[in-house]
């Protein structure tokens, strides 16, 4: 297997990753309790949870070369970091902000196809490890 | 004579970040990785690879990459690594806070799959001056 194999490889098995944590910040935001809670979560355990899980989407994605998905999952992690920083009464006047970063979340996921990563065609071939 | 940078411990506990990151530094970048899955994986395996440089994540369960850092740059077999926080907590406040804390570098996540060996290398090459790969 190539390293350009193990490349696409990887990149498809990450749309799903993608996929699925986009559902997982949907989850979180709404409140309900994830697989194995016992309890539904109050608005900034929701908020803590989302913008957890938003930064690591951010980082996974761009590394992957979603640009579109990591630039999304980016504005969604500073609005609920900005959140965290204010109270309950915050996040709920926030609410609408809230829900049109998470709806460009899930444009950019649905959007998004092996191809779209920029690192799907990357050419590795005159790169040598001399390390 | 100064020692090359030829072997890297990289700490991140997202399994497509590390095979990635993987690809990047051992089949692009030539490097000789230890691919550590936690922060107690990279403090048990370390000493013996015996690192030129120690990659970090930050945000990790159980030990996170700053608790990592603290325990790691106490062994003696890395007195010499170079410590560099891999991390999407890279805005400019944070990073100067990692740096205080006795960090090399920051790479900001998410990073360039294609340059991040060249990265590495050019963060070697500014502690390190004069060494040869």
């Amino acid at each position: 297997m190539t390293v350009e194999d193990q490349l696409r490889a990887l990149i498809e098995r990450h749309c799903l990753t993608i996929r699925n944590g986009v559902v997982e910040i949907g989850r979180a935001l709404a409140g309900r309790a994830q697989p194995g809670e016992a309890r539904r979560a109050g608005p900034a355990d929701a908020v803590t949870r989302a913008e957890a899980l938003a930064h690591q989407l951010k980082g996974g994605s761009g590394s992957i070369g979603f640009v579109e998905v990591s630039a999304a999952a980016t504005a969604l992690d500073d609005h609920l970091k900005a959140l965290l920083a204010g109270d309950d009464a915050e996040i709920g006047s926030q609410a609408e902000r809230t829900r049109d970063l998470f709806a460009r979340l899930q444009r950019a996921a649905a959007a998004m196809r092996p191809e779209s990563s920029t690192l799907f065609r990357a050419d590795l071939s005159g790169f040598g490890g001399t390390g | 004579m100064a020692r090359n940078v030829k072997r890297i411990t990289y700490v991140e506990d997202d399994p497509d970040i590390r095979a990635v990151a993987q690809l990047a530094l051992e089949e692009v970048g030539g490097f000789v990785l230890n691919m550590c899955d936690s922060g107690r994986a990279a403090i048990d395996t370390a000493p013996d690879f015996g690192p030129d440089v120690v990659l970090l994540d930050v945000m990790m369960p159980g030990m996170d990459g700053i608790q990592t850092f603290d325990a790691l740059r106490k062994l003696p077999a890395l007195r010499d690594a170079l410590f560099v926080f891999v991390t999407a907590k890279a805005q400019s406040h944070e990073i100067d806070e990692f740096m205080a804390l006795g960090a090399d570098d920051v790479i900001p996540k998410p990073f360039n799959a294609i340059t991040l060996a060249d990265e590495v290398r050019a963060i070697w090459e500014r502690a390190r001056p004069g060494s040869k790969e």
